[in-house]
């Protein structure tokens, strides 16, 4: 299973494009001990010893220990919906891991040569600077029941989640019931810090559009939600950008 | 100022992200297309090739990067595989289509077709799809037209990305720049 992630980095001067590509090889090496320490399907990873039990707190690595307390922030923030601690075969952090590891990578690109970085993992993407001096970073929300359209263009300046019943059929587990549930056909979160807009897209597309009763007290965070009927839901804050801008 | 550029990788992964197949691309920011470029696939875990960034920027073609007021998109590529094939013929301003390379994606092997007109990407289209399993199919049906509309909306729109599923096949890249080089246009 394959996903696809890319980095895109704008930069100045054609002489520094070496030390641009080191960048990027630090950013993919980043990405790749995330993986390796948090990989739920790799047995050596730390996280596979610690669901095996394994490793006791004090064992943990600085980032495991990271993870588990913005597990716990993310829980707390998202009234429970959020809960890595819910799922079959223990502690999973996933859908927050993935976040925060394009989270760290993204902030190896950044150097004085770079005026705007973009990587997108599988439609999580965190972005740094800009990408021209005209206007800032745009991406398209896919839609849930058209492949090959769009829903809306949002203006994003940090990170752009997007979690959906289309995605991974049975991938989202409703926390309470502990049965598989998608409520809505797509939650697509934008907000300051990756790891928290991936967890709280999952978060919503599991509870439904109720979920915007603790979103929108978050600050900095917003969102856009498609109900299975194609109704569209969004937080005040969102920058919706018209396609011919 | 000196003229910006723009860089693009673009890894595969297994998992959450495991070994990656990588490429480079380099030309100036303004242009849009950036072809997606993949050697190969790479196998669940594997660890990346030590070069895997490559080193783009050497471009033989006159419209290269180091000329940012063309208006040519120049696509600059170092590939560790078999994806890409180069041409030898002229750029041409008539609609034009290639097919690219037949790729395997691990579920199974796809080729596409990608027609420019007046240097600009009108069309992506598969030409050749085959899966080995059903789920492979749901794959199929749901990356490839995502792709198509990225590497189409990514030249009209200023989008810079789509936030959404992506199961996707490096080998859909690869087939797309391997047409694209056929053109002429990378």
């Amino acid at each position: 299973m394959g996903t696809l992630s890319t980095i895109n980095v704008f930069y100045i001067g054609h002489q520094n494009g070496v030390l641009v590509e080191n960048a990027i090889e630090q950013s993919c090496q980043q990405l790749i001990d995330c993986d390796n320490r948090f990989s739920a399907w790799k047995q050596d990873s730390e996280l596979s010893r610690y669901r095996g039990g394994e490793l006791s707190d004090d064992q943990l690595s600085r980032d495991f220990l990271e993870i588990l307390k913005r597990c716990h922030q993310a829980k707390e923030l998202s009234q429970g919906w959020f809960d890595p601690w819910s799922l079959e075969g223990g502690f999973d952090p996933t859908g927050l891991v993935k976040g925060w590891a394009i989270q760290q990578a993204i902030s190896k690109l950044k150097s004085d040569v770079v005026f705007g970085a973009v990587i997108n993992v599988g439609g999580d993407i965190a972005v740094c600077g800009r990408p021209n001096d005209d206007h800032g970073w745009h991406f398209a929300v896919q839609s849930p029941f058209e492949r090959d359209k769009i829903s809306c263009i949002l203006e994003v300046d940090n990170s752009i989640a997007t979690s959906g019943g289309y995605e991974r059929a049975g991938e989202l587990i409703d926390p309470f019931l502990k049965i598989p549930c998608s409520r809505l056909a797509s939650a697509t979160v934008v907000g300051p810090d990756l790891c928290f807009a991936d967890a709280f897209a999952t978060s919503l597309c599991i509870q439904g559009v109720q979920g915007l009763t603790w979103l929108k007290d978050i600050s900095n965070y917003g969102a856009v939600l498609i109900d299975y009927d194609g109704e569209s839901y969004t937080t005040e804050d969102l920058r919706l950008i018209n396609p011919r801008d | 100022m000196s003229s910006p550029f723009y860089r693009r990788i673009i890894i595969s992964a297994a998992g959450l992200i495991a070994g990656f197949v990588a490429v480079v691309t380099l030309h100036p920011t303004g242009v849009t297309i950036s072809a997606a470029l993949i050697s190969h696939r790479s196998s669940p875990g594997s660890r990346p090739p030590a070069s895997a960034s490559g080193t783009g920027g050497k471009s033989g073609s006159t419209d290269g990067p180091q000329a940012p007021t063309t208006s040519a998109p120049s696509v600059t590529s170092t590939t560790q595989g078999p994806a890409t094939t180069t041409s030898t013929s002229q750029p041409s301003q008539g609609p034009q289509s290639a097919q690219g390379a037949l790729e395997q994606y691990g579920y199974g092997e796809l080729a596409v077709k990608v027609t420019v007109s007046n240097s600009k990407i009108t069309d992506v289209s598969v030409t050749t799809l085959q899966v080995a399993e059903s789920y492979s199919g749901n794959i199929a049906q749901q990356a490839v037209p995502m792709l198509r509309h990225e590497v189409l909306s990514q030249q009209s729109a200023n989008i810079y990305g789509i936030s959404g599923a992506t199961y996707t096949s490096q080998a859909y890249a690869a087939s797309v720049q391997s047409a694209l080089s056929k053109l002429h246009f990378a």
